[in-house]
Order: structure tokens, then C-alpha cells, then sequence
């Protein structure tokens, strides 16, 4: 056997295997496929606390991500059912939850008198049983920090328009609320920069890496449809697939070499108070990732929508 | 058996330890002095053990965070060490007994004579005895050599990571970086071991090596070299089978940091240099093979692991083969929630399930690949299911669980979980599976007594 015939081979064996949690009993199996499969709707969205950054002013930023295993995504409104505490700390968490794993979609600052007390965020999807999860300065196994990764890779910087520059899950928030009337599309801009330095010898960083920008509804009573904007367009290839679930959107906009702004217009199916998130990741880097809690930094939008 | 003679068991290696052995069979009196109720002491029964088993890690210098080398250091700890020993938690090799294949290469486990010994002596007050019956002090490899040098020499090949500085605390770090393999023709791997060096041994993870090559689309093509988890000792490939270097290949490091570390010789301060070494012995240029073998991860990809906070989970995976195979090795892989692990065999056409392996004392701390001994390495015919079980706690009752409430799903960070098993399988074809399988049989056949 040739050594890509064996390859090949390797590969398909590979592929036949499926590894799935068992919840109940066994029955006999296909390979690669669940013992159940994804429901449409039913399953409780999971909360995850990504972890925790020890800030230099003595507070305590905690990263929050979700995971939403139904094949439709959920909708749960800020409020009783979805909210932090305490109170005063409540309201950057997402409304809507899109399928698949999404790790830090947003951070929550404990401000330093207060650092060594714990948060909770509480979610309920539907009847289902509330599930919360703790924030805090706590165990080191789940401690953030935003040095360098070991090729080079930090959070990329991410403003908006005349605003401040922010990175990280809390990363930053627009100064400013734009208006725009049901059914007209808003653009939307974001200016990047990935500060990344890699070495140019080894052979993946021969040239500067791409960074992305994924533009997602975060919060609001109505749809929300993103068309690309002519300048910055989507990115039509299929997104690399992570082991950990983590969907790409069909709203990514590539940042060439990672410096440079990305658009997108966005329309609005009902009025009301929305957030638009806008991730913007350099996880083509081969030491950065969504689930290795490395590198990337939200920008969030907020929109009134009028009649 | 001992650790000090556990490699010396490879057939292949064809050396003999002559010291271990004399100190064996010093254990096999104390094992019937315990059993009598005679008087046991350190220096006639206990520290041939100690010396076996315990100080290749517990002396100066070594991972152990006790020295067990003399009387005086091993006393005030007897209570302790007949505790971790009675409970099979030392040596630190977890592997149930009286189930599933027991022939192991590289088996650190104590025998049941070994443990009766060492529970009488603390029982009768950890005596000392006579110092005339002491055994001479063990020979040991070097801290820092290389596991296998004692049988096989040094490497042929090292490939060191480039170095890296590890923080005390912070993010888990990957390091995936290319250095040259310095390979420059095919060549069959005799064995391998990863070696982080010094204090590196903490905070390593994981150090996984593939062959690779940038394609076309500026990707990476590779093929494991071998995997390292912490605690692994190191991997051997049967004789008559070829696990092939390749030429002209890049080594790409694919190295998992913990800054920190992990267990109890965790320094929790900065590691400068971190580097993590490879090491592999070849076989000579021109050594010929039917059977081909390779090392694969057989993991989840469904991304559908969760465990609640404060319960438990448990994931099951299944694969099969279109042709025959024998699995010489299983390592499974999990991190802080993961404490149990099994490999069993289920034959469609019987509808009848084999237990191969079975760890119910699972820690991340110690990542072994459980070596069968090649007579009776299970083969596995086409078309038969390999299923791994791996299971989770997520309650405070787990000593290692850092938050038990958490939700954990699947992730490469040590906080996160992971499902999935390094297996070594030698493909075979079925004239090879044939042939192997009438020589099992033969044997067995021979080995009865006469008259059967």
C-alpha cells in the first residue's frame, strides 16, 4: 500500500467513528451517528462561564459564552428568565441564542470593590429548568489572560467610529445609538486591527493572516437580516470546522491581513430597542480558538428601529 | 514485577536485569512472611519493594514530593504509603485487576504479594530489622534520561521543541510551532518517547508531535508521530511491525501548557525555557515488515459532551474497521472531570461484547498507554465494533474538579473535557489475521496439560 493510499485509508477509518454521550441506555448504533439526534427545540440553552481575567485596577472581568444544542435557535428576552445578578450588573447577555457552542459573547466587569464576590447568570429556556452558573475570581484552572499566545496571537483591537478601541469578550460598547426605521437597511462599521506579531519564518505565517468579522442579532424584539455591505464582502468560502461546534455565521466579513474596517447592512423586521454583536477573531492563527478562550473581542451596536 | 523491570519484559529489548530480579525474589519471601504472620521489616522485606517500585520518582531530584530512598525517609510516611498502596493508587499505574487483558508491557502494578508485605510492615509498627539485610541501593537511570536508554541506548533521533518561557498562571498555552525531523529516508520506529525537560514535566499537558507538510492551500497535512499526555512513559511498536518516520518531513509541536502546573511537584511559579524533547529509536535502514502500524486519536467529534454541574456523565464511541487489526496499545485521554476509562470489543456476529481494559481509578495526572503484550494483543477481525466508555464526575466527591459547578462541556483547556482514546493498530491483512490467530491458537493448544 502506497503511503497515500494508507493515508487515505487512515482517513476513512477515522471518519467512521463517532463518540456521543449516552443520557439513557444503548441501542445499537450507525457509525458517526447520534444516539439522539438534535431536536428542533426542547433542549435548555447551557450557560458557560468561559473563565476570568484578574484586571490591573483590582476588578474582575468574567466571560460568558452558551451552548444551544436545538437546531433552531432560542429566543429568551432579558428579564426574569435571563438576567444577571446582581441587578446592577444585568444586561449585556444575549437575547437570542443561535445553534452550536458560541464562547465568549459577552463579559461582565465584578469592579474591584466588589472583586471577591460571585455573580450568577440565571437562564430559562422555555418550561425547562432554570440553569445558572457562577462568575468570580475562582479556581486557577479558570483563569483568562490577555498576553501573547505562544505564536503570537493577543485579542485583536476592535472600535468603532471615533470611539475608544476595545478587545476581549467585554470588548467594547458604541458610544452612540443609531436610528433607523423598520424594513431600511442601517450599515454598520466596525474598524479592526489584529496587533498580532508572528514569526515570519514558520511557514503558516509567511504572510499576514486574515482576521474576521462576524455580525450577529444580540438582542431586540424582531429579525434582523445582514446583506453585505459592497466594500466589505461576505465571505462566501466554507468556515473551517472546529471540533468544538462553534457555527460561522453567513454574515463574515474578512479583514485583509487583519487591519481595516468591515460593514455590513443590517435590517430590522419590527421597532424596538436592538443589539448588534460584531466578533471580530484572528482564529486562523494555529494558537487561537474559540474553545482555547483565545483571541478575539466583541463590539456591540445599539440600534433604535421606528416604524 | 517492578518498574525497573518492566521494560526489560519487551521481548525484543532481550535484557535482563539481574539485581531486579534477585530483589524479586527477595519480595517473594517477604510476600510468604506476611502471609504467616512472621515479623516483616524494611531491611529483609520492604525496601527491595520501595527500591523496585517507588524511588525512580521519590529520590532527589525526581517528581515523587517525598524522598523514599533510605529508612529514615521512608518511616514517617508508612502510614501513608500503606494507604496509597493498599489502595492501588501507587504506583501511580491505574489498570483494574481480574478483568480484562492482564498482559501488559510496562505494568507498574504492585503484586497482591507485594501489598500484603508493605500492609504487615506498617502493621507490626514499620520496623527496621537488620541493617545487614538491607538490599544495595537500586540502580537508576539518570533524572533526566531517556526512559528506554537502559534497553535500547540513547534516541537515534532527538527533536526538541523550540523554548518557550510558561507563566505561573493565566490561559492554557498551545504551542504549535515546525522544527526540522532531520529524517531523510523511510524508516521503521522502534519506540518513542516524549521527555519534557526538567521542570517542564508539570506544566506539559500535553506535547503531541505529527509528520507534516504545508500543502497546496497553505494547510497542514500530518500524521502523528506519537502522543504525550502527562505521566506517559513512552511507546514501543511489536517486533516484525513498521510504524514508519518519514523523510522529509517537518515535526510539527503541537505543545498544551498549563501555567502552574498540575499534580504535587506543581511549581505555580514561571518556567523559563520550557522545551519539550522527542525521542526516537529506529530500527536499521533496510528492516522489513509485513504489518504496517499506526497511532490514531478516536475522538469525539459530535461536540455533544456535557456534564451538569455537581453530576456525573458518560460518553460511549464505536468504530470499526474494514479489514482485520490488532491493538497493540490504548491510552485514553480526558482531563480534570474524566475518572474512569474502558475498551471493550463488541462481534456483530455473535452478538457477544468483550471487555479488553478496564481503568476505574482514571487521573489526568497519569496518562498511560497500555502496551498488550504482542501473544496477546486482541485481534480484531473486519467488521467488529471497538467501543470506548469514558466517564465524568463533576460533584465535589472529585478531588481534582476545580469547580464543580460549572457546566463542562468539550474544549482543549484543562477546565473543559475531553473524550477520545490513542490507539496503536496493526493493520493486517487477512491472510496475516489468519496466520496470527492459528499461532494463538497453536500455543494455547501446546499449553494444556497432556492427556487433554
Amino acid at each position: 500500500m502506497t503511503r497515500r493510499a494508507r493515508t487515505i485509508a487512515a482517513s476513512i477509518a477515522l471518519a467512521l467513528f463517532a463518540n456521543i454521550v449516552i443520557l439513557a441506555t444503548a441501542a445499537a448504533q450507525q457509525p458517526a451517528r447520534p444516539l439522539r439526534p438534535p431536536p428542533p427545540g426542547g433542549l435548555p440553552v447551557i450557560p458557560f462561564m468561559e473563565g476570568w481575567y484578574a484586571n490591573e485596577d483590582g476588578s474582575v472581568t468574567v466571560s460568558f459564552g452558551y451552548h444551544n444544542r436545538n437546531t433552531e435557535d432560542v429566543v429568551v428576552p432579558i428579564g426574569e428568565y435571563n438576567r444577571i445578578e446582581p441587578g446592577h450588573l444585568d444586561g449585556m447577555q444575549p437575547e437570542v441564542y443561535f445553534t452550536g457552542r458560541h464562547p465568549g459573547v459577552f463579559g461582565v466587569t465584578i469592579p474591584a470593590s466588589m472583586q471577591d464576590e460571585t455573580i450568577w447568570w440565571y437562564i430559562k429556556t422555555g418550561n425547562l429548568e432554570e440553569l445558572r452558573v457562577p462568575g468570580e475570581r475562582g479556581s486557577n484552572a479558570y483563569e483568562l489572560d490577555r498576553n501573547p499566545r505562544p505564536q503570537g496571537s493577543v485579542q485583536p483591537l476592535i472600535w468603532f467610529e471615533n470611539g475608544s478601541k476595545g478587545s476581549g469578550p467585554e470588548g467594547v460598547v458604541a458610544d452612540d445609538t443609531k436610528t433607523i426605521a423598520v424594513g431600511t437597511p442601517l450599515t454598520l462599521q466596525v474598524e479592526t486591527e489584529d496587533p498580532s506579531v508572528r514569526d515570519p519564518s514558520n511557514p503558516l505565517f509567511a504572510k499576514p493572516l486574515d482576521t474576521r468579522v462576524i455580525w450577529y442579532k444580540h438582542q431586540g424584539p424582531g429579525e434582523v437580516h445582514f446583506t453585505e455591505h459592497a466594500s466589505t464582502p461576505f465571505i462566501t468560502t466554507p468556515a473551517r470546522t472546529t471540533r468544538g461546534m462553534i457555527p460561522a455565521a453567513p454574515s463574515r466579513v474578512a479583514v485583509p491581513a487583519g487591519k481595516g474596517p468591515a460593514r455590513v447592512l443590517a435590517t430590522f423586521s419590527e421597532p424596538g430597542e436592538y443589539m448588534i454583536r460584531a466578533r471580530l477573531d484572528n482564529w486562523n492563527s494555529s494558537d487561537s480558538d474559540g474553545l482555547d478562550q483565545c483571541c478575539w473581542s466583541n463590539a456591540y451596536q445599539r440600534v433604535r428601529v421606528t416604524r | 514485577m517492578n518498574i525497573l523491570q518492566k521494560w526489560n519484559k519487551v521481548p525484543n529489548f532481550g535484557i535482563a536485569a539481574i539485581t531486579v530480579l534477585g530483589c524479586s525474589a527477595q519480595a517473594v519471601v517477604a510476600a510468604d512472611v506476611a502471609n504467616t504472620g512472621e515479623a516483616v521489616t524494611y531491611s529483609s522485606h520492604v525496601a527491595s519493594i520501595i527500591n523496585e517500585n517507588c524511588v525512580v520518582c521519590h529520590r532527589e531530584g525526581g517528581i515523587g514530593p517525598m524522598e523514599l530512598s533510605s529508612y529514615e525517609q521512608v518511616r514517617p510516611w508508612a502510614p501513608l504509603i500503606q494507604l496509597k498502596v493498599a489502595n492501588r493508587e501507587m504506583p501511580p499505574y491505574a489498570y483494574d485487576h481480574d478483568i480484562g487483558n492482564q498482559n501488559l508491557q510496562a505494568d507498574w502494578r504492585l503484586s497482591e504479594e507485594d501489598i500484603d508485605t508493605v500492609v504487615a510492615w506498617v502493621n507490626q509498627g514499620s520496623p527496621l530489622g537488620n541493617l545487614e539485610e538491607l538490599p544495595p541501593p537500586p540502580v537508576l537511570r539518570g533524572i533526566d534520561d531517556w526512559n528506554f536508554a537502559g534497553q535500547l541506548g540513547q534516541p537515534d533521533l532527538v527533536i526538541a521543541s523550540n523554548p518557550i518561557d510558561v507563566p505561573a498562571n493565566g490561559n492554557d498555552l498551545w504551542d504549535k510551532h515546525f522544527v526540522d525531523s532531520g529524517i531523510t529516508e523511510d524508516r521503521c520506529i522502534k519506540a518513542l518517547q516524549v521527555k519534557p525537560r526538567g521542570n517542564a514535566k508539570t506544566v506539559v499537558h500535553h506535547a503531541n508531535t505529527y509528520f507534516a507538510e504545508i500543502n497546496e492551500d497553505g494547510g497542514v497535512d500530518r500524521k502523528p508521530v506519537t502522543e504525550y499526555a502527562m505521566g506517559k512513559w513512552g511507546e514501543v511498536v511489536p517486533e516484525g511491525v513498521c510504524r514508519t518516520a518519514f523523510e522529509e518531513s517537518m515535526i510539527q509541536w503541537d505543545i498544551h501548557m498549563y501555567p502552574g502546573g498540575l499534580g504535587g511537584t506543581a511549581p505555580n511559579a514561571v518556567v523559563k525555557d520550557n522545551v519539550v524533547e522527542l525521542g526516537i529509536w529506529l530500527h536499521p535502514a533496510g528492516y522489513q515488515a509485513k504489518i504496517t502500524q499506526d497511532l490514531g486519536s478516536y475522538q469525539l467529534d459530535q461536540g455533544d459532551l456535557f456534564i451538569p454541574p455537581h453530576g456525573t456523565a458518560m460518553t460511549q464511541g464505536f468504530h470499526s474497521f474494514d479489514h482485520p487489526v490488532r491493538i497493540d496499545s490504548f491510552q485514553p485521554h480526558g482531563h480534570l472531570r474524566m475518572n474512569a476509562a474502558s475498551l471493550e470489543i463488541f462481534y456483530p456476529e455473535t452478538g457477544k461484547t468483550e471487555l479488553v481494559s478496564m481503568i476505574s481509578n482514571w487521573s489526568a495526572t497519569w496518562h498511560h498507554s497500555h502496551l498488550y503484550e504482542p501473544d496477546s494483543a486482541p485481534l480484531v477481525p473486519a467488521g467488529a465494533v471497538l467501543v470506548t466508555k469514558q466517564w465524568y464526575d463533576n460533584t465535589s466527591d472529585n478531588p481534582n474538579n476545580p469547580d464543580p459547578r460549572q457546566w463542562v462541556g468539550w474544549g482543549q483547556r484543562t477546565a473543559d473535557e475531553m473524550s477520545h482514546s490513542w490507539i496503536a493498530i496493526s493493520h493486517l491483512d487477512d491472510e496475516t489475521y489468519q496466520e496470527l490467530a492459528q499461532q494463538r491458537a497453536s500455543k494455547k493448544q501446546s499449553q494444556l496439560p497432556s492427556g487433554d
